[in-house]
């Protein structure tokens, strides 16, 4: 008996990793379509040529400039949205709870509205840092009223997400106003509000940010316990030593790396946040230590099949991809949904 | 939003224009007035223009400029516009405010009460802005209103406009004017229009743009340039344009020669600067390009001018 007991975790920690391999693979696989399939109709021969020293310099700007940058810019932008999700959904028990609630992506559409409106900046590299620090700012605002309203030190889930809710009101109207004042800012800042890993984000914009979601993914990973703690109630997480002031803030601090990393490399893109942690909590269950890596693995294969489909939904024109998460994942998530409903009931 | 605003201020103005109406010593019958005919029916307009309005700023300013009206109200951009090159109208724009002209709303924001203040002779605009509030417009002044459709040419607009303000021999001068120049260019570049397929495009940062409904696909034709592939295309598109992502930039648009490339933002300039598929394009290798930006695509005499002045660039580097 106390064999079995003892292998019963074994097996499950197994089969749990058996899922985020076969998870990996599929990332790998979307990743290499990713490469091979664009707008512009190469065979694969002619697309990975360059990477066996071909020459063709359409095909090596195609891959080297184009596909492989939106490739691992949605994986990371994915990944982060994903991860940032499932923090704010066990951070706030609630499953529709979604990353923009704290206001960083609020916060990140006025500092971009405002680089472009005062400073005239109009490509991805030029407001990068302004996407990042506008997030960063509006969740300390977020959370500092967050922890006024709850009058404590150890700010309530309620409070975060109503003080996010007030925050990312106001931090739109403001944006709006700016947007309503000023159309040439308008043309440009709907570019990169619709969410797009495409027009001018490369390397050269990834790579800053990479380890600031390298950070927030490793904090992520190393909060999953607490998380689990949290779901139990804060009586609960208290009774199991776990202070939540700090906790709370700790998963605030991820949240806003993960995603004001996002926004900055690919603008405002929805659904993620919200969609991958509750299909990955169908495969893994609640418990935070797999659903974070899975969210982070199916999240950033989420986003770049979603780009895929963008790229040859409308050749030899391109669809953003926050548009196909937007018109294809709504209806796939509602249907969902009602799965979810009927396989309950 | 527009409706709601509209009520309020339709309100206002009516009540501005019968407060108006009381104190002044001229009565309506007083003014001496002919009607003519417009999209929208007939129009009575005054004898004398003393003061016009323009409600969209791009064809509409062009003709009312360009007929040397005397422009005291149009819209503007916004406090800081992005876009790089000065605009074909600046200069007369500039002209027309230290004669008295001024911003008066934002584009697409039409604002009754502020053109009510100025209390215009005539207003003149398109007719997709006017007609959805013809009867407040009406109220303040008589409205003309041009380029009904697509296939509607400035010329066309530009001669609605000067019978309107008894102008058409002006009218008749600058469209001559327009027609010699582009005589002169057919002339001069004759054989480089005959050979050479060129192409007007858009840059954004997400891939290129053909259009060909816009006034640099009509001035050319009317050249009779040679087009690329993509913008061939484009003219027999029912949606008139082709829209390519940035995959396909070389593939689309390597056949063309020549390049108006039309890039509103710096941004957007130096991304083309470093596209290595734009910079494949041979025309960029070979130099032949000429860069504008988006107030070419719709205007009357003036931007029409600009254009031929840009097009004689790009053929003197062919």
């Amino acid at each position: 008996m106390a064999v079995i007991q003892e292998r019963l975790p074994a097996t499950r920690n197994g089969r749990q990793l058996r899922r985020l391999v076969f998870s990996a693979l599929a990332l790998v696989v979307v990743a290499l379509l990713g490469l091979l399939v664009g707008s512009r109709g190469l065979s694969p021969a002619e697309v990975l040529a360059p990477l066996f020293g071909g020459t063709d310099p359409e095909a090596t700007a195609i891959l080297f400039d184009l596909r492989l940058p939106r490739t691992l810019v949605g994986m990371c932008a994915g990944a982060a949205l994903a991860v940032a999700g499932a923090l704010m959904q066990g951070h706030t028990r609630n499953p529709l709870a979604d990353p923009g609630l704290l206001g960083v992506g609020a916060g990140a559409a006025l500092s971009v509205v405002l680089a472009i409106s005062l400073l005239g900046l109009s490509t991805p590299i030029g407001y990068l840092w302004f996407a990042f620090a506008g997030a960063a700012v509006a969740a300390v605002i977020v959370t500092a009223f967050g922890l006024l309203g709850a009058g404590r030190r150890d700010s309530s889930p309620a409070s975060l997400v109503l003080a996010g809710a007030a925050v990312t009101a106001l931090l739109g109207a403001v944006t709006g106003i700016i947007l309503l004042l000023d159309t040439s800012t308008l043309d440009i800042y709907r570019f990169w509000s619709v969410g797009s890993l495409s027009g001018g984000r490369g390397l050269d914009v990834l790579l800053p940010v990479l380890p600031f979601l390298a950070v927030g993914l490793a904090i992520a990973f190393a909060h999953s316990s607490t998380l689990d703690a949290l779901a139990l109630g804060d009586d609960m997480a208290r009774a199991m030593g776990r202070r939540l002031g700090p906790a709370r803030l700790t998963g605030l601090l991820a949240v806003t790396l993960l995603v004001g990393g996002a926004v900055a490399i690919s603008g405002s893109i929805g659904f993620v946040g919200l969609i991958v942690p509750h299909v990955v909590r169908r495969i893994t269950g609640p418990g935070h230590r797999w659903l974070l890596p899975q969210c982070a693995v199916l999240g950033a294969a989420l986003v770049v099949l979603a780009d895929i489909i963008g790229r040859v939904l409308v050749q030899p024109a391109e669809l953003a991809v926050g548009v196909v998460l937007g018109v294809v994942g709504a209806p796939v998530f509602l249907l969902l949904v009602v799965r979810m409903r009927g396989a309950r009931s | 939003m527009l409706r709601n605003r509209t009520i309020l201020v339709a309100a206002a103005v009516a009540s501005a224009t019968l407060l108006l109406g009381a104190c002044s010593g001229d009565s309506p019958q007083a003014t001496a007035s002919r009607s003519v005919d417009t999209v929208l029916g007939a129009v009575t307009v005054p004898d004398e223009i003393d003061s016009v309005v323009v409600l969209e700023g791009r064809r509409d300013l062009d003709i009312v400029l360009s007929l040397g009206l005397p422009l005291v109200g149009f819209p503007y951009e916004g406090p800081d516009s992005t876009m790089q090159l000065e605009a074909p109208l600046a200069a007369a724009t500039t002209a027309a405010m230290a004669d008295g002209a001024e911003e008066l709303f934002l584009a697409d924001e039409i604002n009754l009460e502020a053109i009510a203040e100025v209390a215009p002779s005539i207003i003149v605009s398109r007719v997709n802005d006017v007609e959805p509030i013809i009867d407040e417009l009406t109220a303040i002044a008589p409205v003309i209103a041009v380029n009904s459709n697509d296939d509607d040419t400035w010329q066309n607009d530009l001669m609605t406009v000067a019978e309107a303000t008894a102008t058409t021999e002006r009218a008749d001068e600058i469209i001559a004017e327009y027609d010699a120049r582009l005589a002169e260019i057919a002339s001069t570049y004759a054989e480089q229009i005959a050979t050479t397929k060129v192409l007007v495009v858009s840059y954004e940062s997400t891939g290129t743009l053909v259009q060909s409904a816009r006034l640099p696909a009509i001035v050319l034709e009317k050249l009779g340039a040679q087009f690329s592939q993509s913008f061939a295309a484009a003219f027999d598109a029912e949606s008139q344009d082709g829209e390519y992502g940035a995959e396909q930039t070389l593939a689309a648009h390597g056949d063309a020669e020549a390049i108006l490339a039309l890039a509103d933002t710096s941004g957007e300039w130096e991304a083309a600067q470093a596209d290595a598929l734009w910079q494949q394009l041979p025309a960029v290798q070979s130099g032949t390009v000429v860069r504008s930006d988006k107030m070419v695509n719709e205007g009357a005499q003036i931007t029409a001018m600009h254009l031929l002045d840009l097009i004689e660039q790009l053929y003197q580097k062919v």
